[in-house]
């Protein structure tokens, strides 16, 4: 299987309304594809030091994670058409990509509205279902369109937890949700440079993808409610003919 | 001839993103969604080594590399399994049941790359000198 072929494949064609998740996927594909050639560049040269050649494979390799991270990240956004699976493919990136053990996703209906609790990992975790900027742990962080990080050592122990974290989720700019932080994986001391360029991602293009699918979400409730409205007159319009 | 690898995930996200690190180097890969799956896809078409995850419906990874090493057609397939810190307790049950190596999420690339090379180049060695 040739793994490249297939994922530009099964994406052509997919992410209307998404067209700026699919061009950084472009942009990120080709910055990998360089990163692959120069790593097999500076394998083959031999006139390097071997300590040379091993610190510039390393940093180039440890950039290369970085980046496929983001291009799956711009994957599972562009694919991921329904809500729930939208949530699902966030949360997989949060907690396998990023290293994030607890945290909250939170949207809003509208850019002045309050913003409502979508997702919550581990789903025992007490989080507000309903967020107002400024009220409780959460809202006292998620202040508008900016993010928000502590170290992981000044977390603070509250009820419902005082995130660690706070990434907006953007739509034109303009903040429409974003991620409470609680818990990194027990051997993560702290956000890396790494998390925070997925992060920034997430920030930058998840607010379209989520945007899309509940659009697709009261399209298909319209369809729906129509189906109804047609299989109720055809119901009448037999009784009448009887 | 190249290895081939069979990454077993149930996220669709780290099948990707597994499947992405391991692109260009060399290895033919195949991926299987949990446990019962992999080990369908095993008796199919044996792979040099499994990328496996723990935590997985229908079987867990742990259980899946027990029926790997147990069966006298799959057991010298070698067996890394895919886990969090968090699961340190899980990953000594996984080397009692028979896992070669281990690596943690998120996964570093040469990390990931030094253990897959190590692995098969000590398999191919073996097999060098069997024939």
């Amino acid at each position: 299987m040739n793994g490249e072929d297939t994922i530009k494949k099964s994406s052509a064609g997919r992410g209307v309304g998404r067209g700026s998740i699919a061009a950084a996927m472009e942009e990120i594909h080709e910055e990998i594809s360089r990163i692959g050639a120069r790593v097999a560049e500076i394998e083959a040269d031999r006139t390097l030091d071997a300590d040379e050649r091993e610190r510039v494979v390393r940093e180039l390799q440890a950039r290369s994670s970085v980046l496929t991270g983001k291009y799956v990240l711009a994957h599972r956004l562009l694919e991921s058409l329904g809500f729930s699976e939208l949530m699902a493919a966030i949360r997989e990136v949060l907690e396998s990509l990023v290293g994030l053990s607890s945290f909250a996703v939170y949207w809003s209906e509208g850019p002045e509205k309050d913003l409502l609790l979508c997702t919550v990992e581990p789903p025992g975790v007490t989080a507000d279902a309903r967020l107002r900027p400024g009220d409780g742990p959460v809202g006292s962080v998620a202040l508008r369109g900016r993010s928000y990080l502590a170290r992981v050592e000044e977390r603070r122990f509250t009820e419902p937890p005082t995130p660690i974290g706070w990434f907006p989720l953007l739509h034109e700019g303009e903040e429409r949700g974003g991620i409470a932080v609680f818990e990194m994986l027990s051997h993560k001391k702290g956000f890396e440079a790494g998390d925070l360029e997925l992060l920034e991602m997430l920030s930058e293009h998840a607010g379209e993808a989520i945007l899309d699918a509940s659009r697709r979400v009261r399209a298909l409730h319209r369809v729906e409610s129509m189906a109804d409205v047609i299989a109720r007159s055809g119901a009448s319009f037999a009784e009448s003919d009887e | 001839m190249s290895n081939k690898i069979l990454i077993v995930d149930d996220t669709e996200t780290m099948r990707l993103y597994e499947r992405m690190l391991l692109t260009g180097q060399g290895y033919e890969l195949d991926l299987a969604g949990d446990g019962v799956e992999a080990l369908e896809k095993m008796k199919e078409d044996l792979p040099d080594l499994v990328l496996l995850d723990i935590m997985m419906p229908k079987m867990d990874g742990i259980e899946c590399c027990r029926r790997i090493k147990e069966d006298e057609m799959m057991k010298d397939v070698k067996v890394v399994m895919v886990t969090t810190k968090s699961e340190y307790e899980r990953v000594k049950e996984a080397f009692a049941a028979g896992c070669d190596d281990y690596i943690t999420k998120p996964i570093d690339k040469l990390e990931l790359l030094s253990k897959i090379k190590e692995l098969l180049r000590f398999m191919n060695l073996r097999q060098l000198l069997q024939t």
